[in-house]
């Protein structure tokens, strides 16, 4: 009698331990939810301003905050453009330029980085706008995945 | 019983004796070998590189799935990466002659054991023409890594 009370007490224990360690599984990937206070640091070229646009555009589902000490992620990017060249526009007909970005989202309390995204795009008919609107739309996608 | 305790202590004193012995054989090798794992789930710190190359290798990472946790924090971290990159843009003669105005990459990265201060991965990577520029560098370096972290090498 006094066995099977000690076996019974060993698998709730062994129960409740499961539903713990599932529960910790269960929860999303460094936090990235729909409605995450995201924080744009500065970048380059200013490139966190179309980075604000492209996030109003696409309708990114997290809230933009203006200090870090009250948002939970910080997005942090670079972006380059190189302007098209006298013999490409002569010899290829093309005036757009080139363009790269990379963005990468980090969880401000673990110090992880959650997320991260390069986009490269050649004769963008945009500029920035281009790269920083694949970056909002990925980035996007990513949440929407984890919800 | 007397008999006994003295086999069993001439058992010990030999065995002691023996391991000595042996001990005295086998050449002193100083510090052993260097750990030069980078285990799955280790935790990456990427310092700083010019251009913003770092996030481009972050990015790189996440898309290829190298099985690492990339951190913000140095002091959070098992191992740094480090790394040099340098862009040439397609001139004039390149343009016109062949066509192509995709850039010519370099880069050059080293993981670093934090605790250990050991180098245990390098790459370098070398392309005339890179269709998508740094996002193509990073990529290779951080393809790479994933497969010296998946040999457990």
């Amino acid at each position: 009698m006094r066995m099977v009370g000690i076996v019974a007490a060993i698998a709730v224990a062994w129960m409740f331990a499961g539903t713990m360690a599932s529960a910790q599984v269960a929860s999303p990937e460094g936090g990235l939810r729909p409605g995450a206070r995201v924080f744009l640091a500065e970048m380059p070229d200013g490139f966190q301003g179309y980075l604000k646009a492209a996030f109003a555009r696409k309708k990114v589902p997290v809230v933009l905050v203006d200090s870090r000490d009250d948002a939970e992620f910080e997005i942090k990017g670079s972006s380059e453009s190189q302007k098209a060249s006298t013999a490409k526009k002569l010899f290829m007909g093309s005036w757009h330029s080139d363009e790269q970005a990379s963005i990468s989202v980090a969880n401000l309390r673990s110090g992880e980085i959650v997320f991260a995204y390069s986009a490269n795009k050649k004769n963008s008919a945009h500029g920035k706008q281009t790269t920083a609107e694949a970056c909002a739309k990925h980035f996007k996608e990513a949440i929407e995945k984890k919800k | 019983m007397t008999k006994t305790i003295g086999l069993l202590c001439t058992l010990l004193v030999a065995l002691a004796t023996g391991t000595l012995a042996l001990a005295q054989d086998t050449p002193q090798t100083g510090s052993p070998a260097p750990d030069l794992r980078i285990p799955r789930g280790a935790r990456l710190f990427i310092s700083p590189i010019e251009g913003g190359y770092d996030i481009y290798l972050a990015a790189a990472m996440h898309k290829k799935e190298v099985p690492i946790v990339i951190v913000t924090d140095k002091s959070k971290a098992d191992f740094e990466l480090s790394g040099v990159t340098e862009s040439e843009k397609a001139g004039w003669a390149k343009t016109i002659f062949m066509g192509n105005t995709s850039t010519s990459e370099q880069a050059s990265i080293k993981v670093v054991n934090l605790k250990s201060a050991t180098v245990v991965f390098g790459y370098n990577v070398n392309k005339g023409s890179f269709a998508r520029g740094k996002q193509s560098s990073s990529e290779a370096c951080a393809k790479h890594l994933k497969e010296k972290i998946e040999k457990g090498l």
